[in-house]
């Protein structure tokens, strides 16, 4: 487990896609709802849907999730999930900009653009974790957050439904941790 | 292989791309920044960042520069709900009369062929004046020549298919020799301005302005600068359209009253 000081991470950032949907609702009815962090949600999602995904993650969740709209600022203690169709960024002053510039890994949302914008942003004060998914988009993204020393987590292969998006991360670096959806809850509880 | 320009280096090529190309550059968003310069040099096989500088000051990337800066559309008709809700319910608020409508920035054919599709369906093409401004001739030059990126196609038709209209795509498009093009007559109403809508106006008082997605791309002192620019032009009682995840800067939000909130459809 970390040493670091109370208030040190300025967000945590969450990718995945095939299968985390109930990964993601888990998490996020397991951590405490006085949770100090932003944390960022980039889900490979359908782009002709707008609805339903985030209202099924808020059904569940101990914090508010909400779609950011282009230059919201970010707050500790909410969720923020990608919107469909477009690449989601975070910016130096902890504020969102969105894009629709070209798909990336056929993915828009992508998360390598996510992760590595919140690595370039914020630097070591990020926790990146990479979830279920059934393409490498994301493996990037936490190899950027691990090469500025910021904090990494896989979610354990042997967890995934799908474990493409894990082991292509597990190929570019080695985590912080490898855990399991508990594991994962527990560590978010204990920042 | 081409290199990606540091903040540094976009710091000492932002200035010289203001005074050749009167563009406020150095408000874009930072993040924006970085990975288009990296795109744009990677597009002209920029190998390093002095023979860039040297060839924009010289005229010679001028005009690719602004080709591949500005971010393409990857689709039409984008967000379906958006252009059934102007189909079915803006348009029709104009009763039948001309209406002028204005896209302050086209970056591709595809907010245009969209909005020319809609308002033949409509039966309005020849009650429009349609205002497009883009800074690029190549872009111009593109959206004259009328052809669909086949890439972009597949997308296009499902989203057509969600307009839910009696016609089919086949109907508009002319799909021939591996080429798709759009009828050139629809055209006939579109008047191209060459220059930044920061430098030249529709010079008509507008309707409706088409500005979906592309302030996205500006920092909040550039959005409400590009604002103030577009609020020049539009109507009392006209309409603007951002994107589904855009606002109005919070300087000018007092301006415009919201209405319809689902597809971010402001009233002046």
């Amino acid at each position: 487990m970390m040493n670091r000081k109370a208030s040190y991470y300025k967000s945590v950032v969450i990718g995945g896609s095939a299968g985390s949907f109930s990964i993601v609702s888990k998490i996020l009815a397991g951590i405490k709802s006085d949770f100090r962090y932003p944390i960022i949600v980039c889900l490979h999602r359908l782009k002709h849907i707008r609805s339903g995904l985030l209202e099924g993650i808020n059904l569940k969740s101990n914090l508010p999730v909400l779609e950011p709209f282009d230059k919201d600022n970010m707050e500790a203690g909410k969720v923020y999930l990608a919107p469909s169709n477009y690449h989601l960024f975070v910016e130096f002053d902890s504020t969102f900009s969105l894009s629709t510039e070209e798909v990336h890994n056929h993915s828009r949302p992508s998360i390598d653009y996510t992760f590595s914008s919140a690595s370039t942003s914020f630097r070591e004060k990020v926790i990146g974790i990479i979830l279920t998914g059934a393409n490498k988009d994301g493996a990037t993204g936490m190899h950027e957050i691990h090469k500025k020393k910021g904090y990494t987590i896989v979610q354990d292969p042997l967890t995934c439904d799908v474990d493409t998006m894990p082991k292509a991360a597990l190929q570019l670096f080695t985590p912080d941790q490898i855990l399991s959806p508990d594991g994962i809850i527990e560590f978010l509880n204990n920042l | 292989m081409a290199v990606a320009p540091t903040l540094n280096d976009i710091r000492v090529i932002a200035p010289i791309l203001e005074d050749k190309l009167k563009l406020d550059i150095y408000n874009f968003a930072l993040s924006f920044l970085r990975r288009r310069f990296a795109y744009v040099f990677k597009q002209l096989n920029i190998k390093n960042v002095s023979y860039f500088i040297d060839e924009i000051k010289k005229g010679n990337l001028v005009s690719d520069f602004l080709y591949h800066f500005n971010v393409s559309d990857t689709e039409m008709f984008r967000d379906p709900s958006f252009w059934r809700t102007l189909r079915n319910k803006l348009l029709p608020l104009f009763n039948g009369s001309n209406i002028n409508i204005w896209l302050p920035e086209v970056v591709s054919i595809h907010e245009l062929f969209s909005l020319l599709v809609i308002l033949r369906e409509v039966d309005l093409l020849e009650s429009v004046n349609i205002y497009c401004n883009s800074p690029s001739k190549n872009i111009i030059k593109e959206i004259q020549d009328g052809k669909v990126p086949l890439k972009t196609i597949e997308v296009s038709k499902q989203n057509f298919k969600r307009l839910e209209l009696h016609s089919h795509f086949e109907d508009y498009f002319l799909e021939e020799d591996n080429t798709i093009t759009i009828n050139k007559e629809f055209l006939k109403n579109v008047i191209f301005i060459n220059n930044s809508y920061f430098n030249e106006g529709p010079g008509n008082e507008i309707d409706i302005t088409l500005f979906r997605n592309r302030m996205i791309y500006y920092n909040s002192k550039l959005q409400t600068k590009a604002e103030n620019e577009i609020f020049k032009y539009i109507k009392k009682g006209g309409f603007l359209a951002l994107g589904i995840r855009e606002n109005i800067s919070k300087t000018n939000s007092m301006l415009l009253e919201t209405h319809d909130k689902n597809e971010q459809i402001f009233k002046v």
